[in-house]
C-alpha cells in the first residue's frame, strides 16, 4: 500500500469537514477526487501533508505513518518528503527563477550538489515544455507555465506520491489543455497521483479510481466508467447531472434541493 | 560670511564622519537583527515574548530620542554597577549612544519588517515545507529575502532618519558631526556657517546611502513584477 488514511476527522472551530475518511491507495494508482466545493476534498489533500494536520486519524505514506492527533516535529518533515504538492495558485518561490524553483527541494532537501541539481531541474523543466524558460521569475510567466514549473518542481523530488490540489481551477479556460496535457504525461509515468479536480472528462481519461466526496466523507469511489457513467448513489448521481450541465459553473456546483 | 572659518573648519567637520558613520552602521546592524527577532516573535505569537516585545516597541517609539539617550547615558552605567559590580569609568559615551540608537532601530524596524513578512502569501511557506524544508530553511531561503524587498524602501526611510539622529549624540558629549561643527563655532560664534557645513555634509551623505538603498533595491527586488523607480 501507498497511500493509507485512516478514521480522518477535521473540523475549523465548528465546522467538521471531514468526518472519517479511510482511503487506500496502492503504488501507480492515479486516484481522482471529485466533489461539490466544501465536501472537504481540499482539505483532505492537505491532511496527508499535514499542511492542515487532521484531528483525529492517522496518515500512512510508503512505509511510514503518522498520527493525525500526536505527531511530531520530525514525522512531519519526513512525510512531507515523502509527498509532493501542486497548487491551485501555484505558489511558485516568488524570489526565485524557473530554474532554481526547481533545484530549491533537491539542494536543500535532497542535498545534491549544484551541477547535478541543475542537470537533473533542466530535463525535467524541458520534459513539461519550459527549456526555454529556465532564467525567467514567476511573475514574467503565464498561469499555464507557472503551473507546468509547479508540476516539475514536485516531479523532480521523486516522491512517493504527488498531491494535485485542483491544479487547473485558478487557469484562464485557453490555458488549462496545456496543463492537463501535462498531467496525462505525468499520469503515464506510472507515479502514484492524487488530485482533486473539477474536470470530469480528465478523470475519465486518465484515473485509475474516481472518488466522489461530499459532507467529509467518501461517498461512493471506484472505477472511473462505474462512478462516471453508472453511479449508485443518488447524491453521486446528482453531483454528475449538475456538473455535466453547460449552464452550471463546474467550480460551484449548487447541491441544494432542487 | 566667513569662508576662511569655512575653510579651516570644514577638514575637522568632515573628519567627524566616521564617527557619525561608525554609529549609524553598528546601530542598524544589530537594531535591524533585533527588530527581525521582534517581527518573527510577535508574527508567530509566541507566549509572553511576544507580548513583552509588543510593550517594548509602543514603549520606545513613545520615548523622545533624546531622552532614549539620556536614560542609556546615565541609567545603563549605574546599572551596570549596582547590579553587576562593573566598573563603567572606561566605557566611552559612545557606547550609550550606539546602545540607544539600536533600542530605537530595533522598534522602528520590528514594524517594518513585521508588516513585510505579512505581505508574502501564506502559499510560499507551504510550498516550501511540501518540497520537505523546515521552516528555519523555509524562512532563510524563501520567506526573508522576499519580505526583505518589500521592506527595503521603507529601511532606507529609517536609516537616512537614523543618520540624522546621530546628531542628538552630541548631548552625551559624543564628538560625531554636529559636535564638532558646534565647538569648533563656538570661539568665534560662526554657528552659521557651522550649520551650513554640517546640512551640507548630511544631505550628501543622505544621498550616498539613498543612492546605495536604491540599487540594493533593485538587486534583491529583481523577481518582482512591477519596480517602482
Amino acid at each position: 500500500m501507498m497511500v493509507s488514511l485512516k478514521g480522518i476527522h477535521k473540523a475549523f472551530g465548528d465546522n467538521h469537514v471531514l468526518n472519517g475518511v479511510d482511503m487506500d491507495i496502492e503504488g501507480g494508482e492515479v486516484v481522482v477526487i471529485l466533489g461539490p466545493s466544501g465536501s472537504g476534498k481540499t482539505t483532505l489533500l492537505r491532511t496527508i501533508n499535514f499542511l492542515d494536520p487532521g484531528d483525529k486519524g492517522s496518515v500512512t505514506v510508503n512505509d511510514l505513518t503518522v498520527d493525525c492527533a500526536k505527531h511530531s516535529k520530525q514525522d512531519v518533515l519526513e512525510l512531507r518528503r515523502k509527498t509532493a504538492m501542486v497548487f491551485q495558485n501555484y505558489n511558485l518561490f516568488a524570489n526565485k527563477t524557473i530554474l532554481q524553483n526547481v533545484t530549491e527541494g533537491l539542494i536543500t532537501v535532497k542535498r545534491y550538489i549544484k551541477p547535478a541539481a541543475v542537470e537533473k531541474a533542466t530535463e525535467m523543466l524541458k520534459k513539461v515544455g519550459l527549456g526555454e524558460k529556465l532564467d525567467f521569475y514567476p511573475s514574467s510567466l503565464s498561469g499555464g507555465q507557472q503551473q507546468r514549473a509547479g508540476i516539475a518542481r514536485a516531479l523532480v523530488l521523486d516522491p512517493d506520491v504527488i498531491l494535485f490540489d485542483e491544479p487547473t481551477s485558478a487557469l484562464d479556460p485557453e490555458l488549462v489543455g496545456e496543463v492537463l496535457d501535462t498531467l496525462r504525461d505525468v499520469a503515464k509515468t506510472g507515479i502514484t497521483m492524487i488530485v482533486v479536480t473539477h474536470e470530469i472528462a480528465f478523470a475519465k481519461e486518465v484515473a485509475s479510481r474516481v472518488v466522489y466526496m461530499q459532507d467529509g466523507i467518501v461517498v461512493e469511489q471506484g472505477k472511473p466508467e462505474d462512478i462516471l457513467t453508472n453511479p449508485k448513489d443518488p447524491r453521486t448521481q446528482k453531483f454528475l447531472r449538475r456538473i455535466t450541465d453547460p449552464g452550471v459553473d463546474p467550480k460551484h456546483v449548487d447541491m441544494s434541493e432542487d | 560670511m566667513d569662508w576662511k572659518f569655512i575653510a579651516s573648519a570644514l577638514p575637522k567637520v568632515l573628519a567627524a564622519i566616521p564617527v557619525t558613520l561608525e554609529m549609524a552602521l553598528i546601530a542598524t546592524v544589530i537594531g535591524w537583527i533585533l527588530g527581525l527577532l521582534i517581527a518573527l516573535a510577535r508574527k508567530n505569537r509566541i507566549p509572553v515574548v511576544s507580548q513583552i516585545c509588543a510593550v517594548f516597541v509602543s514603549f520606545i517609539r513613545g520615548v523622545p530620542m533624546v531622552i532614549l539617550l539620556y536614560v542609556a547615558y546615565y541609567a545603563i552605567p549605574i546599572a551596570l554597577t549596582s547590579s553587576f559590580g562593573i566598573d563603567t569609568s572606561g566605557i566611552p559615551a559612545i557606547a550609550y549612544a550606539i546602545a540607544a540608537l539600536c533600542l530605537d532601530q530595533a522598534a522602528y524596524s520590528s514594524e517594518v519588517l513585521r508588516a513585510s513578512l505579512d505581505s508574502i502569501n501564506k502559499g510560499q511557506l507551504e510550498a516550501a515545507w511540501s518540497v520537505g524544508m523546515t521552516t528555519p530553511q523555509a524562512l532563510r531561503r524563501i520567506i526573508l529575502p522576499q519580505a526583505f524587498a518589500v521592506a527595503i524602501p521603507n529601511l532606507t526611510g529609517l536609516f537616512t532618519g537614523l543618520l540624522r539622529g546621530t546628531s542628538l549624540a552630541y548631548y552625551v558629549g559624543v564628538y560625531e558631526i554636529t559636535a564638532t561643527a558646534n565647538l569648533l563655532a563656538n570661539p568665534k560664534l560662526n554657528f552659521i556657517e557651522a550649520y551650513i557645513i554640517t546640512t551640507v555634509i548630511y544631505e550628501v551623505l543622505s544621498l550616498v546611502c539613498n543612492n546605495l538603498f536604491g540599487k540594493a533595491e533593485k538587486k534583491i527586488g529583481k523577481f518582482r513584477p512591477r519596480q517602482a523607480n
